[in-house]
């Protein structure tokens, strides 16, 4: 049949599909060979969709925020409309600054043109547009007023030279009188001291009578000081989004190579951009474009213009005049704009070429060829970062300005660990938080070029470990080594290909791979330093294990035989940071007090010793150190505050976050439409909020300094308490049914290279000992809830060949006084967990992903047949209240409420509700209910993005300043 | 505000079979979404992305001041944001599409605030061309496509504006989601671009 399907045709597929996606998705099949009989095309139609179902989970909304954005970015004035004393009468285009309108000047009866910016001006922006309006010439476009937030500017009618670069090169009589006329302006405007910095077609328009105005003259200058004035280091701190990067796409490419560079520019930088305008005109083509703006900024930084392209009937003096202009080295270039218009001048005069015979010949040398620049790759990812942001161009000279940029994790999930590789070309990251869900697995490696602004998923690293310097990079940046959490140890290269295995480890080993083809492992605290080829081979050991000794992270020196690395939780005396040599473990020496991750880099200077970075409280200190010798070298300086977790280059590159995966957000009370009825605590990170049984204080856990620890909040008066002080990871806490104590999950690190969990207890008031209340007996495994009658405490732990599971503890002791064991509660093969006791204690609200995604159940304690699944369509994060309720989380990240009716032995879900979708990513503990089930607490991030993006800094070293002692 | 009887009377007008009304509408409300999410963008978060769905709500609220009684009015002026959204983002779509594939993409102007992928443009599209097969067959599914991927709104939202209890809602998307899925890979679509059927 063609055209539409019968409505019965198109109810009875929808009917049928949903009747399926009730059925286990192995019964499926089964089901609709039953219900569609023998109409095969009916099943084959029903079987497509279901397939395509299972695909349309992730499909997110994104439509609605680009439009959104979309709409703030289109017109906003109606003709009709004032703004001071001018009249909007239409609008004429929208630029990067804002819209352009025309309008009348009601006082002068003159007609204007009107740019209206986004925000107010700030004062400043105002004085140096106020000098702009003091520029009076025929080729530039008078500037005559400076609103609040608008630019009054003479009205010029005409296309832009971009609108007739579009059509077509320009022939060179018509080239020749808007090149002088352009050069005239700018002769003009220089001869004030005043540099335009943003020349490009689009600013240059052409009336009908031929005249030429330049427009926007200095303003990009005013914009740049005004952008940075808050920033008192004066080094641009750019957040990379991936959504804006189009504000500058259109300047990219006719910026000059040290303004791309983000070094200060002078007129001779309007120079450079005068000769792309030209060469443009020329050929009809752009001189630098390419992809995006990364790579538009690399080639004006490292390549020249397709001279090729240019016709041959150009005179050669005015291909001189082009080849001067677009030379890289300021100090080459040519010196003056009146030198070109003097040349215009003259070929439109037609003035002879004195110089007509050795013209050919000159234009067989390539002017400033592609000269590596000192400072290589670094150089564009500067210009990237420069560029991607309205850079303060400093007026004195700076060699290699320390620039900083942001990075944020791709799909929103907060970033665990990252690696530089050693070339500082590529920043390596791992997102997958394994508390996060029963996929711990959902983890992996991604790869962020510095000359890109996406990072890019490393195949084959799913369920990679996200510990710090679980990954690391092969010395020639060609292989990042990594862990999985199934304990191997893998490499995989950047230039794609499957990862290979290179030897059994333990899913918490950290290494560090040298340059002999040696990689140093660390399989877990108290064992000792191995070493296994690169290759894959067997595990060596390198130190000799000392009992109670854990060394940590080792970290090779340049020469590739010695190895810094850390020890911990041995006596103060014996903490430290250690350098040794593959070859003789006694002369391990102790050069630090502090037990961090260290890390060595050479100096960029010749003849200087190199540094060892490590975090000290939380600023990031160097210490200068000669790997020659292996001795210290002078006073350490701080790099960087607030840091957490770095990782450095070998070549002036550094990148570090402040420590807490999720950024800040602030706890509100809502109702049951998710209105917010009051603020419950101030922004800070808060992680597994519990709420106590009498509603007056939460508990939550949150990082700092790398580590997971506990703490409580009190929410009447707003006092925070620190529960845990361990450098363990603590987390996940729960409440005593009596409010009074705390109970939480600790990771310890066991003596065999794995790590324990287990769950600890300690006084709500964060007083009294650590205390272990229940051995898990897991490497993975936390609490879930704790009954209200004091009796049950719930937890989920990692079986073997089960996957999460959920057990038991019961509390007090038995019948005959002996302490009862855990039991399993739940162990199928599917993952079970997160569960939450029913209010009565005899049904438990679980997690288990048995359908094939998460999905909430509820069934009887003790265990009987009566399992009810609750939800459809994914769903996590089961909750109770006390009058009858069970909310959850649907995959749409919406707040879910089922009334129900329970007795002893059934449970009967009624229809669920709609409340309010959870803003945020966590799905896990990602709200709490009152008891009676009319407020909740909810999380609202406080940034737009809630993982905490890398900092980015090159040149971090800035090395002239420092008191840098020579070997 | 002097627009609120005017917007609920063009609403109402609407509700009630005029499709001329939904045309004077329309601007009104654009303009206020414009003027919105300039406002923020300006003065408080220059860097952030405004969130769709409080930029509608927030909309609503300086539109249609103390319409309380108006959970209809809210529902329809809801909409009709979607609807607007959609234009705004299939029109941007189609242009980058057109300029695209046209040649002489190297100087449209990139100004604009958004920078879609290729493959999003080329999906807006297609979802565009899809939901209006669909609204063929079954106008409530593709209303509730529109209101929940152009429009941001969420399950409730949704359901008030087309009047249905939230679990059609979830329904229909469920079961629009997997057609439009199916519809974009380029399987089950007939030649007259409707669902394949016998």
């Amino acid at each position: 049949m063609l055209g539409c399907p019968t409505v019965e045709r198109w109810q009875q597929i929808e009917e049928i599909f949903h009747q399926a996606l009730q059925h286990d998705p192995a019964q499926r099949e089964a089901y609709l060979r039953q219900a569609c009989g023998r109409d095969a095309a009916l099943r084959g139609e029903i079987a497509g969709l279901l397939a395509h179902h299972e695909q349309s989970a992730g499909f997110e909304p994104w439509a609605a925020a680009a439009a959104a954005q979309l709409i703030d970015s289109s017109a906003s004035l109606q003709p009709g409309q004032s703004l001071g004393p001018y009249r909007i009468e239409s609008f004429i285009a929208a630029g990067g600054m804002g819209e352009v309108y025309r309008a009348t000047d009601t006082r002068l009866n003159r007609e204007v043109a009107i740019k209206v910016c986004g925000g107010r001006f700030s004062d400043r922006f105002e004085r140096e547009a106020r000098l702009v309006a003091s520029m009076n010439h025929p080729n530039i476009c008078q500037l005559y007023d400076v609103g609040p937030n608008y630019l009054v500017m003479e009205l010029v009618l005409g296309p832009t030279l971009a609108d007739r670069i579009n059509q077509s090169a320009l022939p060179l009589q018509e080239c020749l009188p808007i090149a002088r006329q352009i050069a005239e302006g700018i002769e003009s405007a220089h001869e004030k001291g005043r540099i335009h910095r943003d020349l490009k077609p689009a600013n240059i328009k052409i009336t009908p009578e031929g005249v030429v105005k330049l427009l926007d003259f200095g303003l990009a200058k005013a914009a740049e000081e005004t952008a940075t004035a808050g920033d008192p280091a004066g080094s641009p701190t750019v957040t990379i989004s991936a959504t804006r990067p189009g504000i500058i796409l259109g300047t990219a490419s006719y910026m000059s190579p040290e303004q791309a560079a983000g070094k200060p520019v002078d007129k001779r930088s309007d120079i450079w951009s005068f000769g792309v305008v030209l060469y443009e005109m020329l050929t009809g083509q752009r001189g630098y474009e390419a992809e995006d703006v990364s790579d538009t900024l690399a080639a004006v930084l490292t390549r020249d213009v397709d001279w090729k392209v240019l016709s041959t009937d150009v005179p050669p003096r005015l291909l001189a005049l082009l080849r001067d202009c677009l030379v890289r080295d300021p100090k080459q270039r040519l010196r003056d704009i009146g030198d070109a218009r003097r040349v215009l001048d003259q070929i439109i005069a037609g003035v002879p070429d004195p110089a007509a015979g050795i013209a050919s010949a000159q234009s067989q040398t390539r002017p400033s060829s592609a000269r590596a620049l000192p400072w290589g790759v670094a150089a564009v990812a500067l210009a990237v970062a420069a560029a991607l942001t309205f850079v303060h161009f400093r007026e004195t000279p700076a060699t290699q300005q320390r620039v900083r940029f942001q990075v944020r994790a791709p799909e929103k999930s907060p970033i665990d660990a990252f690696a530089l590789s050693p070339d500082g070309r590529y920043l390596a990251f791992s997102t997958g938080d394994p508390y996060s869900g029963l996929q711990g697995a959902r983890s992996k490696l991604w790869l962020r070029p510095i000359d890109s602004i996406d990072a890019r998923a490393v195949p084959g690293t799913e369920g990679t470990s996200v510990l710090p310097d679980q990954f690391f990079w092969s010395p020639d940046s060609e292989f990042i080594g990594f862990v999985t959490q199934d304990g191997k140890l893998k490499k995989v290269s950047v230039n794609g290909g499957p990862p290979q295995t290179l030897s059994d480890v333990t899913p918490i080993t950290r290494g560090a791979w040298g340059k002999d083809g040696i990689i140093l492992l660390v399989r877990g605290p108290g064992a000792p330093i191995q070493r296994v080829p690169d290759v894959g081979g067997a595990l060596v050991d390198v130190t000799k294990k000392i009992d109670g000794q854990s060394r940590f992270q080792p970290q090779f020196l340049p020469d590739g035989r010695h190895f810094l690395y850390y020890v911990t939780r041995v006596s103060s005396e014996a903490n430290g940071i250690y350098v040794a040599s593959l070859e003789d473990d006694a002369q391990a020496k102790r050069l630090l007090p502090d037990s961090t991750v260290t890390k060595y880099v050479p100096s960029e200077l010749p003849g200087r010793s190199g540094y060892l970075l490590f975090v000290r409280e939380t600023t990031l200190m160097a210490q200068p150190f000669d790997a020659d010798t292996v001795t210290l070298k002078g006073q350490m300086f701080p790099v960087a505050e607030s840091v957490g977790r770095f990782s450095v280059s070998q070549n002036g590159t550094l990148a570090y976050m402040a420590g807490s995966p999720m950024s800040r957000q602030e706890l509100l009370w809502v109702d049951r439409s998710g209105r917010q009825l009051g603020v419950a605590a101030a922004a800070a990170e808060y992680r597994s909020v519990r709420l106590s049984p009498d509603e007056k204080s939460i508990a939550f856990d949150r990082n700092e300094e790398g580590n997971s620890d506990v703490w409580a909040l009190d929410l009447v008066r707003g006092v925070p308490s620190r529960i845990t002080f361990d450098p363990t990871p603590d987390r996940l806490p729960i409440w005593s049914p009596d409010g009074r104590r705390i109970l939480w999950s600790r990771r310890i690190l066991g003596s065999r290279g794995s790590g324990n969990m287990d769950l600890y207890i300690k006084g709500a008031s964060g007083t009294g000992q650590d205390e272990k209340l229940i051995t898990m007996g897991t490497t993975f495994g936390w609490s879930n809830d704790w009954s209200r009658d004091g009796k049950f405490v719930l937890y989920q732990r990692q079986g073997d060949k089960t996957g999460f599971d959920l057990w038991m503890a019961p509390q007090g002791t038995g019948a005959s006084g002996e302490p009862q064991k855990s039991f399993p509660y739940l162990a199928s093969p599917f993952n079970e967990g997160y569960g939450v006791f029913s209010p009565d204690g005899h049904w438990i609200a679980y997690e288990s992903d048995e359908s094939g995604r998460p999905e909430v159940y509820v069934q009887a304690f003790p265990l009987t047949n009566q399992k009810v699944r609750i939800s459809t369509g994914g769903a996590t994060d089961a909750a109770w209240s006390k009058n009858g309720e069970l909310f959850y989380l649907a995959a749409d990240r919406n707040l879910m409420a089922v009334p129900y009716r329970a007795t002893v032995t059934t449970f009967e879900p009624g229809a669920g509700k709609v409340l309010f979708p959870v803003l945020g990513n966590v799905r896990h503990r990602s709200y709490a209910v009152s008891g009676d089930g009319s407020r909740f607490l909810i999380g609202k991030p406080v940034e737009e993005s809630i993982s905490e993006p890398i900092t980015w800094v090159l040149n971090w070293l800035d090395e002239p300043k420092q008191g840098v002692p020579s070997k | 505000m002097r627009q609120a009887g005017e917007i609920t009377r063009l609403l109402a007008g609407w509700r009630e079979g005029d499709p001329a009304m939904m045309d004077r509408v329309l601007p009104l409300i654009r303009t206020e979404l414009h003027r919105l999410a300039r406002r923020h963008l300006g003065h408080e978060r220059r860097n952030h992305t405004m969130q769709p769905s409080s930029l509608v709500q927030e909309a609503f609220l300086r539109l249609l001041p103390g319409v309380d009684a108006g959970w209809r009015d809210r529902a329809h002026f809801f909409a009709v944001a979607s609807q607007i959204m959609r234009h705004v983002l299939v029109d941007y779509a189609r242009e980058k599409h057109r300029t695209k594939r046209g040649g002489g993409a190297v100087h449209i102007p990139v100004d604009a605030a958004v920078v879609l992928s290729s493959e999003q443009v080329e999906e807006l599209v297609a979802v565009d061309l899809a939901l209006q097969r669909l609204a063929k067959s079954d106008e409530r599914k593709s209303k509730v496509l529109e209101m929940r991927f152009f429009g941001g709104l969420s399950v409730e939202e949704t359901a008030e504006a087309l009047g249905v209890a939230p679990n059609t809602v979830i329904r229909d998307w469920n079961f629009a989601r997997a057609w439009l899925r199916r519809e974009l890979s380029g399987a089950g679509m007939s030649d007259s671009g409707t669902m394949a059927t016998d």
